[in-house]
């Protein structure tokens, strides 16, 4: 007898999402499984916020399917976002609550019980170090301390699915440390799953068991890094390291080389 | 810098400082509820809107002036010219307060500052454009308003002294105004950043935010001030307290200074009216140069304030330990009110929303309290102007998102749930409203249990209403999809701001006021065809339930 397969935590299927005349995803395919915690890489305006977005019903695909723990994000928003927590990509809060008003609101909201809302958010709060800033107005928190906010607010309810948009951008070395560990635990949870879109390709090759590529809005590459490696060699070029496989991957490699011979051509001219 | 240069380098600091205004009242990328469209167009959208507002202020301020003046223009009395100058200046004084609090709060924070402090600019070139970006936000305001009362003085008057003592008096004024507004923007900005959680705090805050209801509603006032504060005006200039003390007292009050001093010089014989007069006369030149004083004062205190802005915020943040990490859980639709509360409280823009009833009280007051004995039309007539500016603050309330609209996008919040908070909020902004009917007829020793029962019948109507106000907006938002515009650009929802969408927004206000304003037909209707008041108020409450519950029922079906 077949084992049966585990569900799919993101199933993605041929989406497209058209902006005017700019297409930013152009039939893109994305499938999580649970356990994993998925790295999707690519350049500016590849198409990654926006497809994070589409996954957590905040913008709705122009054509495709899009299934969240076996969800429509359109159809159910309300379930789907009761199951995921999102650290997106610029920090948005109320500047004038403090971070005890805003998780009191997202607890709420997430309809969570007393008990368990005060002792994930205690050691939650102790973990980033927030005492100091407990009850100050988020508008006076400097930005590495309003994204630990963001972050706590994300795992607040112990999602299912965790969506990050580059969630380390101003967070301290030991911040940093503290929510790579917390994720690895997050994704090894029954059924639960990460993904995560990064530009730091330290932190994707460390942390992420499964990467995609995504350039001019489809994944051009998948698999682990390994497997990207070996297919970045076979395409010519030999051992190459995550962030040389990305630039082989979007045909930027070859670009950056000119930019930056042109570059060094302009500063090193004398100046008129 | 030359000032020229200078000039028009503020207009970038100027647009930041505008933008940033309106994405703290609106919200940010989406740029609040009805806020469609790619960034690009939103941010052009926000611009046009704040351009238009200024136009819009400019001409109200020019037009009020002209207005005030009218009386004089056709009334030679110095009484009228007292009044028309005095007005005039209230009205500018308040309009350019009332302008600025939407515009400059984000000014203190100085966030729209920071890229200009990196640049290689000395101190006095920064302050300069700070300074002129601060000059642009009231420019078209301030000089539509001088120009209208210097020209309506000299036009009326045909004196040049009385023409340069109003200029002087415009200049000064509008400096009192921006110098108050600088100080306000400040004032706010330190009610949002000062944190902690303890009574005292608490205290301060509500304080505060009874106050700026207060003051908002003194500002309201000013809509209806000929009717009422002229003939005050008229029995202290020449009537019952002309021989009082009275007239003294205003001749040293900014700015019915200015006024009697004008009137002093057109007048000649202004000052022989009567004894209090003749020293009002004398004390008022006195007065207004002391006021000149205090304004040169006031405008370099505001300049020295938009130049320290510039170098960094002004504020100073109060950190405390936390000694526990504990949080109140309360239901989804609770947490969202006190959510709203709490933002809106702490921005000028929608703590207007406060002063609301304040401002339908006093609606009430000034409709039925001249009437000797009440009747059902007067407290029916007060009950539909009360409701009908509830619906006001329902709009204002989808402006409180502010920055963390995207944020609460992504949290499972129905829509119906935001209606519904927001709804509630705007209906007990009405409940002031039946209290003070009731205490109006029971002053007046009426005793019908139908009158009483009107306004409270209401409630229904207001709270459907409401609701479907802001679910026309919410809904809509929430389940609006992607469609393809000429333009190529992507409009999501609504756009407040565009022309095609206008007609939508009237509709929205429309069944607005057609649902408040059912009730209270109905109940002449139904009086009509019973002859009955208590069958009547049984058909105005049918429709005000029947709204309701229809309402209710379209949300959840939504």
């Amino acid at each position: 007898m077949e084992p049966a397969r585990p569900v799919r935590v993101i199933d993605c299927w041929d989406v497209r999402k058209q902006y005017g005349t700019v297409q930013a995803l152009a039939g893109l395919n994305l499938r999580v499984m649970p356990g994993e915690i998925y790295g999707l890489l690519g350049p500016n305006g590849a198409g990654k916020s926006t497809m994070i977005k589409i996954i957590n019903g905040l913008t709705e695909p122009t054509s495709g399917q899009v299934r969240v723990l076996g969800l429509d994000p359109q159809e159910s928003p309300v379930e789907v976002k009761a199951r995921i927590g999102y650290v997106p990509e610029t920090t948005m809060l109320y500047e004038s609550l403090s971070p005890r008003d805003f998780f009191e609101f997202v607890a709420s909201v997430r309809r969570l019980d007393k008990r368990t809302a005060d002792v994930r958010v205690s050691k939650l709060a102790e973990a980033f170090g927030l005492q100091d800033y407990y009850d100050s107005p988020i508008a006076t928190l400097s930005m590495g301390t309003k994204q630990k906010v963001t972050i706590i607010a994300a795992l607040i309810h112990d999602p299912s699915l965790l969506v990050l948009d580059e969630p380390l951008n101003g967070l301290d070395a030991k911040s940093s440390r503290i929510f790579k560990d917390l994720i690895s635990l997050q994704a090894q949870k029954p059924g639960s799953a990460v993904l995560f879109s990064t530009h730091i390709m330290e932190v994707a090759e460390h942390l992420c068991t499964r990467i995609g590529i995504i350039y001019e809005g489809k994944i051009v590459a998948e698999g682990s890094l390994e497997q990207l490696r070996a297919s970045a060699s076979a395409a010519g070029g030999g051992e190459a390291t995550l962030e040389e496989v990305f630039l082989r991957l979007t045909h930027e490699e070859e670009e950056v080389t000119e930019t930056v011979k042109a570059l060094r051509d302009a500063f090193s001219a004398p100046a008129a | 810098m030359r000032f020229r240069e200078a000039w028009r380098l503020s207009k970038t600091p100027y647009s930041e400082l505008t933008f940033r205004s309106a994405v703290m009242a609106r919200g940010s990328t989406r740029g609040g509820f009805g806020y469609g469209g790619s960034p690009a167009a939103r941010v052009k959208s926000i611009m046009r809107g704040a351009q238009v507002s200024k136009f819009i202020f400019a001409g109200i301020i020019g037009g009020a002036t002209a207005y005030t003046m009218l009386q004089y223009l056709f009334d030679k009395t110095p009484t009228n010219l007292v009044g028309g100058i005095t007005f005039s200046l209230a009205i500018t004084l308040a309009y350019v307060v009332l302008y600025s609090l939407q515009v400059l709060p984000s000014f203190s924070s100085a966030e729209a500052y920071v890229v200009l402090s990196t640049l290689p600019l000395s101190e006095s070139d920064l302050s300069l454009l700070t300074i002129l970006s601060i000059v642009r936000t009231f420019d078209f305001i301030v000089v539509a308003a001088i120009v209208a009362q210097v020209a309506m003085v000299a036009y009326t008057t045909a004196s040049v002294l009385a023409t340069v003592a109003m200029a002087l008096a415009g200049v000064a004024n509008a400096v009192f105004g921006v110098a108050l507004s600088l100080w306000l923007s400040g004032l706010f900005q330190k009610n949002i950043t000062r944190g902690g959680r303890g009574k005292a705090g608490a205290i301060a805050r509500f304080v505060f935010l009874i106050s700026w209801g207060l003051a908002a509603a003194s500002l309201g006032f000013l809509f209806n001030v000929a009717s009422y504060a002229i003939p005050a005006l008229d029995s202290a200039i020449s009537g019952t307290f002309s021989s009082t003390g009275v007239p003294v007292v205003f001749s040293l009050v900014h700015p019915f200074t200015a006024g009697i001093m004008i009137a002093s010089i057109v007048f000649p014989s202004f000052h022989t009216i009567s004894p209090s007069l003749g020293l009002a006369s004398l004390l008022s030149p006195f007065a207004f140069a002391v006021y000149l004083a205090l304004s040169v004062f006031a405008a370099r205190r505001a300049l020295a304030l938009a130049g320290s802005v510039a170098h960094g915020p002004t504020v100073t943040v109060v950190r405390q330990r936390a000694a526990e990490f504990l949080l109140r859980i309360r239901r989804p639709i609770s947490a969202y009110v006190l959510k709203d509360v709490r933002v809106s409280s702490k921005n000028p823009s929608s703590a207007f929303i406060y002063a609301l009833p304040v401002l339908e009280t006093l609606v009430v007051f000034f409709s039925i309290s001249g009437a000797k004995e009440l009747h059902t039309i007067e407290i029916l007539v007060s009950t539909f102007l009360a409701s009908f500016l509830t619906l006001v603050s329902a709009t204002i309330l989808l402006n409180t998102e502010g920055s963390g609209l995207d944020y609460t996008l992504s949290l499972p919040l129905s829509a119906r749930v935001m209606v519904l908070a927001k709804s509630a909020i705007a209906t007990v902004a009405y409940l002031p409203v039946p209290v003070a009917i009731w205490a109006l007829l029971l002053a007046g020793r009426s005793f019908s249990p139908s009158l009483y029962l009107i306004p409270l019948i209401e409630i229904g109507a207001v709270s459907a209403a409401t609701s479907a106000e802001l679910s026309f907006f919410i809904q809509r938002y929430r389940k609006a999809g992607v469609r393809q515009t000429s333009s190529g650009i992507e409009t999501r929802g609504m756009n407040l701001m565009s022309a095609g969408d206008l007609p939508r927004l009237f509709g929205a206000f429309a069944v607005a006021v057609g649902l408040v304003g059912a009730p209270i037909l109905a109940y002449g209707v139904g009086y009509l065809f019973f002859l009955d008041r208590f069958r009547a108020l049984g058909v105005m409450t049918l429709v005000a339930l029947g709204e309701l519950g229809v309402v209710q029922l379209y949300l959840r079906k939504g």
